[in-house]
């Protein structure tokens, strides 16, 4: 007798650890479709999305409620949305972002979008974070940041009830930690895609090129004129960027050593990831440090201004001459080519509640 | 090409219908890339020294090297081809891209010769078709009649040791010639290496090696100081390169 109801304990305990186990009520998280444009699709390889994190409805929902989540800094005043700004194509209007207490940082807020595509997977100016979930661990904790650490994040985000049920449907499990907080912020991340600027619709023969943007597209693409395209891309490269590190020519002497910091070569000093050339009228300042405020220094710079350094990059190969050299009438259709690589509507729509 | 293709079909059908058999035949294929200055390596932590003296006398220093090779094919004894790759961009700072691993299943008995092509052909290089290859921007603008790079070798040279550092940017592609007239009129730049190789031999490593050097010498004598860069519109330089490119790779067969 004794024996029977100790087995039908026993048995009664393993099915309830059993169902535990077994958790019938979550229903797995919905594949999220992401949204590729044509012009991708038929010029590019596919983007980079790591297995194990794969793009899912609720992981996007979530993510985005993550980006706009002050409770993610220190004192709760700021979110990644506070340096990187929808309505800037997620960058910043100061040259360097003001982390908690307004204290600054050293370098200008990237923009994020078409980021799946940065098929290296290497991030930031210098390349120092391998992958977007490894990124979103940084700003976090950074002390010019976030100034957060990670137990304190999860201990803030556990207490608000719209959380648990919300990583629980996205992961299947209601665990809140680094780990899970930077899979979401990074499957929203994969999420922003620009491909919709006036010469995207020109490519795809729904618009049309002004005669000055066709000649200055013409003088980006030339290698005795702008030869911006071996590092920018071009037509066939949609991303307006090659992802790769160069110095640009920017300076002679290095305040920030860019890639060389992280590598520890010297050969890398001063140089910074390309950035694309996608909404830049959008994304001023500009250079990894915010150092143009606008897109004619840019181009001045390029013009003339070029500092010649050990490691300034072969193709700046006029820095004798100061830069390439164009004229007034030059400069103006490049200012014109480029402002038509702008999407006007993107990032726009995104708020922290719809 | 077409008959290629043709071959290609046969050979699929008859591996189909012995491929129990053929499995043992199973021959991989090891094949690197290696560069290298008359014999000495150019490799990641050589570059940016002006450690490269070329035939003129000017000191240079090599900071990136890609180049592109197609129609990667095993030429077999009776006379046809099989096509292992059809094209392969090398990155001398992509570990990756200096190694292909490769898998055929032609009995080794039956092979008689490695091929590939430097560049394109003139049919292979359409403009913007390649994925892989757009996203790695190697593309050549329309206005020289799109395509593709063959080559882009930069770096900076000094005349002489104790001049200033100048860029250079030796990029290869099919030279244009944009004056004449409207039109404009292509010459072919791409070339083909072969090497033969002997059956018992086909199971160990082949190396493609390039030497650098021969892109300065053999047969144009050139002078860095005078072609130094916006080489891609230059006509006439693009054809230079091509002469003198034939003379840069060799294909080693190496015991594993
Ligand atoms: C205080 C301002 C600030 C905050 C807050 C911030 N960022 Fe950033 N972000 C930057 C700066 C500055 C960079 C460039 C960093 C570098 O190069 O070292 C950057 C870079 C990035 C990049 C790299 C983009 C690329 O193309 O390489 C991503 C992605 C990013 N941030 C996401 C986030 C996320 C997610 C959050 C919230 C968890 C966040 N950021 C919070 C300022 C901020
Ligand atoms: C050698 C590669 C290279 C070439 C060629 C090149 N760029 Fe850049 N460009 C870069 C890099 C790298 C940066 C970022 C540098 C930094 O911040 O330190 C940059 C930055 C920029 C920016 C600022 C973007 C931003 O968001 O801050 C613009 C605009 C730009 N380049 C336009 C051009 C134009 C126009 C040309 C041709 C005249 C050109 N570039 C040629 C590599 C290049």
């Amino acid at each position: 007798m004794v024996r029977t109801v100790f087995l039908l304990v026993m048995c009664s305990m393993v099915w309830t650890a059993c169902k535990k186990d077994q958790p019938e009520t979550i229903t797995p998280p919905a594949p999220y479709v992401l949204n590729i444009p044509p012009l991708f699709k038929e010029k590019l390889i596919p983007p980079v999305i790591p297995i194990d994190n794969p793009l899912t409805e609720e992981g996007v929902t979530l993510g985005k409620r993550l980006f706009f989540e002050k409770k993610l800094s220190v004192d709760g005043t700021i979110s990644c949305a506070s340096c990187h700004l929808p309505r800037q194509a997620f960058s910043d209007i100061r040259a360097v972002s003001l982390g908690v207490q307004k204290k600054e940082g050293s370098r200008n807020a990237m923009p994020l979008f078409n980021l799946a595509w940065n098929y290296d997977d290497r991030f930031d100016w210098d390349g120092k974070s391998l992958g977007l979930e490894a990124q979103a661990l940084e700003p976090v904790t950074h002390p010019l940041e976030m100034q957060n650490n990670w137990s304190v994040v999860a201990q803030s985000l556990r207490a608000n009830p719209d959380y648990p049920p919300m990583f629980t449907a996205a992961f299947g499990t209601p665990v809140i930690d680094s780990a899970s907080v930077t899979k979401a912020l990074a499957q929203f991340e994969r999420t922003l895609i620009s491909a919709n600027a006036p010469f995207d619709r020109y490519l795809m023969g729904v618009g049309n090129l002004t005669p000055a943007q066709q000649r200055g597209f013409e003088l980006f693409m030339a290698e005795d004129k702008g030869d911006c395209f071996h590092c920018h891309g071009s037509e066939n490269n949609p991303l307006w960027t090659d992802n790769a590190f160069h110095n640009n020519g920017l300076d002679s002497v290095f305040v920030d050593l860019g890639l060389g910091g992280v590598t520890g070569d010297p050969a890398d000093n001063g140089k910074f990831r390309t950035p694309s050339l996608r909404n830049l009228t959008r994304t001023a300042p500009y250079m990894h440090d915010g150092r143009f405020q606008t897109l004619e220094a840019v181009i001045d710079h390029y013009s003339e201004g070029l500092r010649p350094s050990p490691t300034i990059d072969p193709l700046m190969k006029k820095v004798q001459q100061g830069g390439v050299r164009l004229t007034d009438q030059e400069k103006a259709d490049l200012l014109a080519f480029l402002r038509s690589l702008t999407e006007n509507q993107f990032g726009r729509d995104i708020t922290p509640t719809n | 090409m077409k008959y290629i293709q043709w071959f290609r079909l046969c050979l699929f059908f008859g591996l189909a219908a012995c491929h129990s058999e053929m499995e043992e035949e199973k021959l991989r294929l090891e094949i690197d890339f290696e560069q290298h200055w008359n014999n000495s390596p150019i490799t990641p932590t050589t570059l940016n020294a002006y450690s490269f003296e070329n035939a003129a006398g000017e000191l240079l220093s090599i900071e990136r090297l890609r180049y592109l090779i197609s129609d990667l094919s095993l030429g077999l004894k009776d006379g046809s081809q099989v096509i292992l790759k059809a094209y392969h961009l090398i990155d001398i700072k992509s570990a990756e891209s200096l190694r292909l691993s490769l898998e055929t299943y032609v009995p080794l008995a039956d092979i008689q010769e490695v091929s590939f092509v430097f560049g394109l052909n003139r049919l292979a290089n359409q403009d913007g078709v390649y994925p892989d290859l757009n996203a790695a921007v190697w593309n050549v603008p329309q206005a020289l009649g799109g395509g593709y790079h063959f080559m882009q070798l930069d770096g900076k040279f000094k005349a002489q040791p104790t001049a200033e550092a100048i860029a250079y940017n030796f990029h290869a592609i099919q030279a244009v010639d944009k004056t004449a007239g409207t039109a404009l009129v292509f010459e072919d730049t791409f070339f083909k290496v072969s090497q033969q190789i002997s059956p018992q031999t086909a199971d160990q490593d082949l190396t493609i090696s390039m030497n650098l050097a021969e892109w300065f010498v053999n047969p144009h004598l050139w002078y860095l100081e005078k072609d130094n860069s916006m080489l891609m519109p230059n006509f006439e330089a693009q054809q230079r390169m091509a002469d003198n490119g034939k003379s840069v790779f060799s294909i080693v067969v190496k015991k594993n």
